[in-house]
Order: C-alpha cells, then structure tokens, then sequence
C-alpha cells in the first residue's frame, strides 16, 4: 500500500498494489496520478450522480473461480444518459470492467497485443476483426467521464467509443482518446455468476420506491414493473414523459397520448415461450407488458402506422411484440454480431434472410416505461429481412443499431397468454414474413406429379413393350386414267392378308406425290370369313407455294385411322379414292397392328397430373408478388423505390 | 395430389386394359350377302360401304 497526499487538499491517498495508476481523493475528488516520483493531479471530477446501481467499490466477487475485488468506478455519460462503469481487480492481477447496458451486465477484459482500428473511422454496423474474430458495431458514441471513485488503470475525461458484438455473444468495446486505442472484449455475465454477497445486490431503496411512484405531473398511480432498468416512463394518465434520475422521476416533457388503447393493456401479464427459440423447455415464463409506442413511416405522403409493445421478464430480460394489420411479430433482441450483412441479404447462422424492406420510422406515441431514453419524434432507419416465417429487423441510428429476431405469432396465442378479455382484430392483408400458404402445397403437388408421373411412363413403357404394332399390310395403289372420283373404275382391291391378333388397328394413307391437290381415301377392311367391314376414310391435302418472297406449305401428304379391336383373321382392303377431276395421285395403305400404350390417353393423363401443382404454383407466384409490390426502401425520408413491384398494365 | 395422382394412373391403366383408350374413326357393317355369294366375291363389290364417308 502506497501512501501520499492529495496534491490538491493534502489528504491521505493509498494506492493499492497493482491496482492502477490513478485514484480519485475522497475528500475533493481530485483525480490522483501516481507518478515515478511525486503524485499529480489531473484535474477534478463532479460528484458521483445516484445511479442507483446495486454495486460498490470495495465490493469483492468471484469470477471463473478467481476471486476480486472492486477497485474503482468511473461514471460516463453521453448525450442519451449516464452510466457506471466498475473497475474489478483480480487477485491474479488482472483488471476488468463491468459495465450496465439495458438491464445486462458485460464483463469487459483489456485485450492487449492487438492492433485495433481507429474508432474514428468505423461505423455503425461497420464491421471489424480482432484475434480472427469479426465484430459488428452496434453503437458509436462520445462518452464524457463526469465522476470517478477509488483507484482506476487510467482516466480519459473524454474518448470516443464502439459496443461491437461478435459471434457466439462475445462483446467488443473499443475506446480512442488522444488517438490511442485500447480494446475490451468479453461477455454478458450475470451479478449471481460474479459471485456478489446476494444481500447487497437487492435493488436500492430508491428503486423499490418507484414501484409505488406517482407521476409528478398528474398525480396518477405509475405502478412501475421493472424499476432496475427502467429509465424513461411515459404516463399512461396524463402522457407526461417523465425520467428515472436518481430514483426520483423528473418531468421531461408533455406527450401527445396515444390515439387508442393499447391492444394488450400496459402492466398486463402473460404466459408464453419465446416463440423466436427452437425448444421450448419448462413453464412458458411470465411476460410484464412495460410499455406501448405507436411507430410509422411515411411512403410518398401515406402514413402507414403500427404499434409496439415492450415486454419484460426478470430473469429474459427485454422482448417486442410488434402490432401492424393484425398482424402480431415476436422480435427478440439478438447480437449484431451473429449476423452477416450483404447486398439484400442478411445470414443468422445458416439462415438467410432477403431484404423486404427499410423505411425511416418515427415514434409517434410513447406509453408505459422504457428501459432506453425514448422520446417523440424521435426517427431511426428501420430494415427488415424475411425468412417466413422469422425476420431479421435492424433499427437503426447514426450512433446505434439493434438487431431482432422475429417470429409471426398467431393472435390466439397472444389472446390466451395474455388472457385479453377481447379478440384481437383478424389479420389483414400479407405480412412480409407471413408463409406462402400455397408454396408448401405446390412443392408438395410437384412432388407427388413427379412420382405419379414417372409411374405413368413406366406404365407407358411397359405397354409398349407387352402390346404390337406389327404391320400387316402394306400396298401401292394407282387411279387408272380418265377413272372418274369414287367410281367402281377407281375402286382397288388388295390381296387377302392375315391379322394374327385381336387387336385395334392403324391404317395410314400417304400420297407423295400430292402437290397443291387433296385426295380423300376410303378404305373398306373386309373379315373375308366374317363378312365383317371395318370402314375408314381419310384425306389428304398439301399446298405449297412463295408469298412475298417467302415460300410456305400446308397440309400433309399422309393421314391416319384408328379402328377399335379388330377380330384376327383374313382381311381383304377395298380403296376408294375421291379427287379432284383428272388430277388423281398414286397412293400407299399400310395397315399395321395399334396396340402400343397410346399417346392422347396417357398425354390427357399426363396434363391432368400438371394441373394442381400448377394451379398451386400460380396461387403462390400470386402471393409473392402481391407480397412483394409492396416492399418498399427508403434512402431518404421521402425517396421511396419498390424494387420489386410489377408494372401495373392499366397505368 | 398423393391419391389423385394415384387414381389417375390406376384409371389410365384400367382404360388401357379395357381398350377404352382408343378413339376410333371407324365404321363397321356387314358385306351383303350378295356379294358374298357372288362370282368372284368381294372383288365384285362396288358399292355399299364408302370407308365411312
């Protein structure tokens, strides 16, 4: 222990062994510097503001199995609030930081042997790498240290910062004064697992007493849920906003009330999973509903509003439950590190989700309590990315970013959790992470016309192979000269031939040499022991010729006839051609067996096996673009594209 | 789409078995017997049927 005197009011100062640099006198609160030689002083800090925090210096814990102590505290603020941050010393040297953001604890270590970027040029959500791991910037600030106790590594009365989060919830804090960085990385921790004496980690006196608060404007009873993080309320009574200082509320400023009732009343419980978690385990936790805000954005000057209501859990912390069209999302906060940014694209793990759309939202009402320094008007760039049915949504600042997973909730679910005593409106319209109810029916139809199918060309295959399509006869037939169309003189007889099997039969006339002529052939199959005729006709016709220099043909040099099934046995072909006056053609008749699988059954068969997976296909493409029309992203307030709609054909 | 798919197939065979699958354009009669009877049977036959014309 190294004793001296403040330089300032001459009273003791000790420095405990290995616990920093700097100690800031009790008595003036002048910020001590232990020189080589002398002790300086650096100046002098404000008095230390209430914050209310459940912690004090020379507190000592447990962490990972090593005890510490906490050795100092320094107090920052920046333009949104103030905050405490704790020096922890470890009996095996080490220093630590534990900081409060929203209500969690992050254990911060120096990370040295590290080169880290400036803070100057990062951004929000600009990302970094530190030791091969990539952090997202969630949050760029200027802190201002304003208050300090006990003994501290260092002291910055002003620095730049990032909050950056990595993978896998490791946390990244860089801080830049006087160009110099030092990096922080760590986790979210709880007090329990940093081993504090519970008894003096109850809320404050102060805190408790807000429970029973009033609002200092109209009197009405506030009934605070989560005084610990609380930090702005909004009366539900008078609409005065009001802030959470030193365990006092402060007026701050009258707010216009909100233009309905919450849709699930403020300070209303329910019971329910995390619906944004793969598993569900144990008792549904109990859900405190803090707070409701009515948010909208404005798209080439039509206000499209929805509403917000924040819902609280001791031990979860924070969720949202987002309101639009009926429509009711679950967001739950995620770290900005755990997501890949790309063109119109968001990745969490192996998910990918596709940009649907950013519009720049305003909150317009504010009810309840807040655990952030909320106030009207205020604007931030709201993205979200869709997966149906979860979404990623980023709000963003230019000093911050958060990032929620949502999940689309039915309303029933949230009628019987929260016990509503009436039913939320039905839903109207499409949500942008609403599944296509169609596109699970067309993949599955797809599917199951592919296998029916393939089995319908297996069957195909397989009559073709089992029946016959032997021909039985096949013959050249001339029209004798000056022969009148249809006359006995014209008529032509085949020699007998044998059909082997009962089977239908294809007869086909062709005439080669027909040229800009038609020819019409009736031909009379005759059982010769039978005396059975099996009548067809069929006529040709084939014209040619040059338009405009183009040259061009119709029609066809041969025909086909079907019969149906046809006794076996000896069959004699009668022919009887019908032309045009002296212009007849030579022609030929095959007569072949037609016992194959067919083609316009199975093609019928085929079409109708295309219709439902079609259909279905249609109804989802529908969907989609219905859906899609109406994604919008805004560069600007009032600069608005829809890169996804269709050209509307009436315009 | 599971059983209609299936139902489909089945009636496409069972139309195939049964030859309901065909779509003839025929016409059937019976020669006169007096062309049967005829001196040179049918190759004296030079009217009746016209091939279904």
């Amino acid at each position: 222990m190294k004793v001296g005197d403040c330089p300032s009011c001459r009273a003791p100062v000790e420095f405990a062994p290995g616990a920093g640099q700097i100690k800031v006198c009790e008595y003036c609160q002048t910020v001590v510097f232990r020189g080589e030689h002398q002790l300086e002083s650096r100046g002098k800090v404000a008095e230390l503001m209430d914050t209310e925090s459940p912690l004090k210096v020379g507190l000592g814990g447990r962490y990972s199995g090593t005890p510490f102590t906490i050795a100092g505290r320094v107090q920052k603020s920046n333009a949104t609030g103030t905050w405490d941050e704790w020096c922890l010393q470890f009996e095996d040297e080490r220093t630590a930081w534990l900081a409060e953001s929203e209500g969690e604890w992050k254990l911060l270590f120096p990370l040295s042997n590290v080169a880290p970027p400036q803070v100057s040029a990062l951004h929000v959500l600009g990302a970094f790498t530190l030791r091969d791991k990539t952090f997202v910037v969630e949050e760029k600030n200027l802190a201002k240290t304003v208050s300090a106790e006990g003994q501290l590594p260092a002291f910055n009365r002003e620095h730049l910062y990032v909050d950056a989060t990595g993978p896998r919830g490791v946390f990244c804090t860089l801080d830049e004064a006087d160009g110099e960085v030092e990096a922080y990385v760590g986790n979210f921790v709880t007090l329990e697992a940093l081993g504090f004496d519970e008894s003096e980690l109850s809320p404050t006196p102060k805190k408790e007493a807000l429970r029973q608060a009033r609002c200092t404007h109209c009197n009405g009873p506030l009934d605070l849920k989560a005084p610990d993080a609380t930090k702005r309320v909004a009366c539900p009574y008078c609409g005065a906003l009001l802030q959470v200082l030193g365990g006092q509320l402060e007026f701050l400023e009258m707010l216009e009330k909100p233009p309905f009732e919450p849709r699930i009343p403020l300070g209303a419980k329910g019971r329910l999973h995390d619906p944004t978690l793969a598993k569900a385990e144990g008792p549904p936790p109990e859900w405190t509903c803090l707070a409701f805000l009515v948010r909208s954005c404005t798209v080439e000057g039509t206000r499209y509003p929805w509403d917000e209501y924040l819902l609280w859990n001791r031990t979860l912390g924070f969720r949202w439950l987002m309101h639009s069209n009926g429509h009711w999302t679950w967001l739950t906060p995620i770290p900005a590190g755990e997501v890949t940014m790309a063109y119109r694209l968001a990745k969490l793990g192996a998910e990918s989700f596709r940009q649907y759309q950013t519009v720049f939202a305003t909150t317009e009402y504010v009810a309840g309590e807040c655990y952030w320094q909320v106030t009207a008007g205020e604007r931030a760039q709201a993205s979200e990315y869709v997966a149906p049915p979860r979404s990623l949504n980023v709000d963003q600042t230019d000093h911050e970013a958060t990032f929620t997973l949502g999940v689309l909730v039915e309303n029933a679910t949230l009628e019987k959790a929260f016990r509503l005593p009436k039913k939320l409106n039905p839903p109207v319209g499409i949500a942008p992470a609403q599944p296509n109810p169609f596109g699970k029916k067309a993949g599955e139809a797809w599917l199951w016309s592919g296998i029916w199918a393939a089995a319908l060309m297996v069957l195909v295959m397989a009559f073709s192979l089992l029946g016959t399509t032997e021909t039985y006869y096949r013959g050249h037939f001339s029209v004798p000269p000056n022969a009148a169309p249809a006359s006995p003189e014209a008529q032509r007889f085949s020699e007998p031939f044998e059909v082997k099997k009962a089977v239908p039969l294809e007869v086909k006339v062709e005439a080669p040499g027909l040229s800009n002529n038609w020819l019409g052939v009736s031909i009379d199959l005759v059982n010769e022991k039978t005396g059975e005729v099996i009548a067809v006709y069929a006529e040709s016709e084939y014209y040619s010729g040059t338009t405009d220099g183009e040259s061009w043909s119709e029609g066809s040099h041969s025909q086909t006839r079907q019969t149906d099934v046809v006794d076996p046995g000896q069959y004699v072909l009668r022919t009887t051609p019908t032309f045009e006056a002296s212009r007849a053609v030579d022609y030929d008749v095959e007569v072949s067996a037609d016992d194959g699988a067919g083609l316009c059954c199975p093609l019928f068969m085929f079409l109708l096996l295309l219709a439902a997976p079609l259909y279905y296909s249609l109804r989802a493409n529908g969907f989609e673009t219905s859906k899609w029309n109406d994604a919008v992203f805004q560069s600007a307030p009032n600069v608005s594209t829809f890169p996804y709609a269709k050209a509307d054909d009436d315009d | 789409m599971k059983y209609f798919g299936g139902v489909l197939v089945l009636a496409y065979a069972a139309l195939h078995t049964l030859r309901m699958d065909r779509f003839p354009d025929e016409e059937r009669g019976e020669l006169p017997t007096s062309v049967r009877s005829a001196p040179g049977g049918i190759l004296s036959w030079h009217d009746g049927f016209m091939g279904g014309k």
